[in-house]
């Protein structure tokens, strides 16, 4: 079920106005769960193209049962290695491609959020952090919950079953509000915004690829240059709106979910922004990955001067890890080496500037508006340039890197800084001088008359755009 | 609930409130009326609905009435080759000419042109009605190779665009359904005048910024087309229908079935063979196979009630041309003129045959 389709509206607006016909906890949890099934339903066209699915929830739950009951850490070892080997031969890792694999079509879809789930329960309930057991029912809506089926965010269980508790009474009427313009400003984001620049991307991408259409020279670094920018513009709008409609869903439901995104391009280097990106997968793979992995080496090399560079290992390995998540072939395995590079190399310079300047002068410097723009600029650029890897196959990516060379790639990422460094300092004056019109902006936020005739135009707005654009941008992150 | 209900409801109310006004503004400044004279889709672009499948699709209302009426179909050429100003010109009073030509268009596209027009009309409007159809190789390229971009749902036409694009009708597995039923058709397009304005006002906007404007008859009728651009236009259309010779059969079915239809309504059907530049059939590696399959085709059909032919192949001098496949505005009265001939038995036919279907042969060859 596509989150832009009329079905989609059709089967929320039936779940929120289930849910709340009736007041009682049982009911509505009968309700959340009908909706998981169905949603999960729209998925398929048999039966059992669900089974692999099924199985993998049937192996998860018995890995946290025993996780709980033993406390033993080889219990947890060899569960968490099983359904590891699950998760990747029901994905299909091209590295299988050799081994035989299940004779039927079947749906993938959600499996990777459900692994990260079924390890968080599986970890915490071994580290007796889950003081209830995990009652199936609840463990099947935790996992398959609807609105956090197809790409998170990653909440934790114990938040999970206390947002379940929450109410809606005569006091929540601006939460009611908030739920409506934020679940619009959710569609605005992925139709409005990321269909135009979708739109961008389609049309550069295509002169890049087409033989014949392909510029020359200095005009290639640029084209490339656009068409990496648009689709990073394309991927926030489509993956932050996504979250925008969940979350304002999930609070017409009672459910809390925890925030994904916080103006990642605001931040001033590449560790920043993935705590301002896709926030609950950087958490959990903070937590799960690189924390587990620190302590490792800092037990392997306890010498204190150590200490500080071992994070840069754990940084390259968590975010390449964290690459390959991302995908099944060999692309996603570069973009996992780009990333953790990435990320290494912004702990080794922040380092080095530290131990060169000291870290009151290196804290003066990372404040000074130039650097800061620089430092933006550059990161949103190193980004732009790194998620090449997710619109490209390995044969287009091995023909952009002949075509662009070493100059080229280095252009690029120095041309796509120099552009966005600018362009946020233009923002950022922009919103400066527009801060004069905060009242009027505030009156159209808030519930009453103005508030609900711009939610109506925003409405109207999607509309229209979405018929410019007969196709509706997919929800990209669907496909990691 | 009651709150959200509240809220629910309070949104809907502003969004009626204000599309009712934008559609006041919109009827305004664009009132129907002016939409529903004879049809053109070489004129579509001045009009509400911009594009050439869109003005077919929401503009149908002028084929309903049941009198004579010349419907053109094909590609991009038949909207520049046949100009219904000329044709009208040529043929009796009576009858009305339309040309719904739409540019890329292959044999698929233009069956569910010839679909719509029918599915609009009464039996009695369709045993009135001679649909001409101009075919060149060019219209034979596999559905798999035009309608399977990225831009587009897999298979979809520009045609199928249009009928998903404001839910006019819903995709199934089994094709579209509608979801307006036909009666209401004209009354839902003018309901959604608003998006259709907002689109032009959107396109105008674009090419005013981009410079984009028509080129002028007289450097159309002037222009020479180099060995260097007739190797880049035949580039093109080997990349339009694939690795190389023969044709799929594919859209010659489809061909075969959209003669039929129309003959099996009562209608009659001008086949007409459009001509290109020399350099263009002599260098194509398609022309050759197009010749033989179309030969075939004609051959079977020439026998039947109904059924015309005309060959246009000798006007394909090369300086009859401004590219590698449509005609200078000079060289348009020609056509007409040779296409007049071959309708004007193929309407007094249809005018005596009433509501009863044609029982004569009325073949008229030009070759």
């Amino acid at each position: 079920m596509n989150i832009t389709s009329i079905g989609f509206l059709v089967f929320v607006t039936g779940v929120v106005i289930a849910f709340h016909l009736i007041p009682s906890p049982a009911y509505r949890s009968a309700v959340i769960t009908i909706a998981n099934v169905g949603f999960i339903g729209s998925y398929v066209t048999d039966l059992q193209q669900l089974a692999p699915l099924a199985a993998f929830l049937l192996l998860g739950y018995a890995v946290v049962g025993l996780a709980r009951t033993r406390q033993s850490g080889s219990t947890l070892a060899i569960g968490v290695v099983l359904v590891l080997c699950a998760y990747v031969f029901i994905k299909r890792f091209s590295f299988l491609d050799g081994l035989p694999g299940l004779p039927f079509p079947y749906v993938v879809v959600g499996l990777s959020y459900i692994l990260f789930r079924i390890l968080h329960l599986a970890i915490d309930a071994r580290g007796g952090h889950l003081h209830e057991p995990v009652r199936p029912l609840a463990f099947f809506n935790y996992t398959c919950n609807f609105l956090c089926f197809v790409s998170g965010p990653i909440q934790r269980y114990q938040d999970f079953i206390k947002s379940a508790e929450t109410k809606i009474d005569g006091r929540d009427a601006d939460r009611v509000f908030n739920a409506f313009s934020r679940v619009i400003r959710g569609y605005i984001n992925v139709i409005v915004v990321s269909g135009i620049a979708n739109y961008a991307f389609l049309h550069l991408n295509q002169r890049i690829f087409t033989p014949g259409l392909v510029p020359e020279g200095a005009c290639f670094v640029v084209e490339y240059g656009l068409c990496a920018l648009t689709y990073t513009i394309y991927l926030y709008a489509n993956f932050s709106g996504y979250m925008d409609i969940v979350i304002g869903v999930g609070w017409l439901l009672g459910q809390d979910l925890p925030e994904n995104f916080n103006r990642p391009f605001v931040a001033r280097n590449f560790l920043e922004f993935w705590s301002r990106w896709h926030i609950t997968l950087s958490d959990w793979f903070k937590t799960y990955l690189f924390n587990p992995v620190l302590k490792t080496l800092a037990e392997a090399f306890p010498q204190r001067a150590m200490v500080p560079y071992l994070g840069v290992s754990a940084f390259f390995v968590t975010f390449f890890v964290m690459g390959i998540w991302h995908g099944t072939t060999m692309v996603f395995a570069i973009y996992g080496l780009v990333m953790g590079a990435g990320a290494s190399a912004n702990k080794l310079w922040q380092l080095v500037m530290a131990d060169r300047l000291g870290r009151k002068r290196y804290q003066a410097l990372s404040q000074h508006p130039l650097y800061s723009y620089a430092c933006r600029g550059l990161t949103c650029a190193y980004f732009a340039v790194g998620v090449t890897c997710l619109w490209v196959n390995m044969d287009q990516l091995c023909w952009l890197w002949g075509a662009l060379g070493p100059v080229g790639w280095l252009g690029a990422v120095l041309s796509l800084a120099t552009a966005c460094g600018a362009a946020m300092f233009l923002q950022d004056l922009v919103i400066g001088w527009s801060e004069r019109w905060r009242p009027p902006a505030v009156i159209l936020s808030r519930r009453g008359a103005c508030g609900n005739l711009w939610s109506a135009a925003q409405i109207l707005l999607v509309l229209m755009v979405s018929s410019f654009f007969h196709k509706a941008p997919e929800f990209v992150y669907r496909a990691f | 609930m009651r709150l959200i209900l509240k809220q629910g409801g309070a949104i809907l109310v502003c969004l009626m409130g204000l599309y009712i006004g934008l559609l006041g503004m919109t009827l305004a400044l664009a009132p129907p009326s002016r939409q529903l004279r004879g049809l053109n889709t070489a004129a579509a672009q001045d009009t509400i609905f911009m594009t050439e499948p869109k003005y077919i699709y929401l503009n149908r209302a002028p084929l309903r009435d049941e009198s004579d009426k010349v419907v053109v179909v094909g590609a991009s050429n038949v909207i520049v080759g046949f100009v219904p100003s000329e044709l009208v010109a040529l043929i009796p009073a009576s009858a009305s000419v339309h040309n719904l030509g739409l540019g890329g268009a292959n044999m698929t596209e233009v069956r569910q042109v010839i679909d719509l027009v029918q599915e609009v009309q009464t039996p009695a409007a369709r045993r009135r009605e001679i649909f001409v159809l101009g075919i060149w190789y060019g219209m034979f390229g596999e559905d798999r190779l035009r309608w399977y971009t990225p831009d587009r749902t897999p298979g979809d036409t520009d045609i199928d665009i249009e009928r998903y694009r404001y839910g006019f009708e819903r995709r199934t597995a089994h094709g579209p359904v509608l979801v307006v039923p036909r009666r209401n058709l004209d009354a839902a397009a003018t309901a959604i005048y608003p998006f259709l304005y907002l689109d032009k006002l959107g396109r105008d906007t674009v090419a005013w910024v981009i410079h984009q404007h028509a080129p002028e008859s007289g450097d159309l009728n002037t222009a020479v087309v180099t060995s260097e651009k007739q190797t880049q236009y035949l580039d093109y259309w080997s990349r339009i229908m694939g690795a190389g010779p023969p044709i799929s059969d594919e859209q010659f079915v489809v061909l075969e079935r959209a003669c039929e239809a129309i003959l099996a309504e009562g209608s009659r059907l001008a086949l007409v063979d459009l001509p290109l530049p020399q350099w263009h059939k002599e260098h194509s590696p398609y022309y050759g196979y197009y010749e033989h399959r179309k030969t075939g085709l004609v051959n079977r059909f020439i026998r039947r009630p109904g059924f015309a032919f005309l060959d246009l192949g000798e006007l394909d001098g090369d300086a009859n041309f401004y590219d590698e496949v449509h005609p200078k505005p000079r060289v348009t009265a020609a056509w007409a003129e040779r296409l007049a001939p071959v309708l004007s038995p193929l309407l007094s036919s249809s005018t005596v045959a009433g509501s009863t279907p044609p029982a004569a042969s009325l073949e008229s060859r030009i070759r």
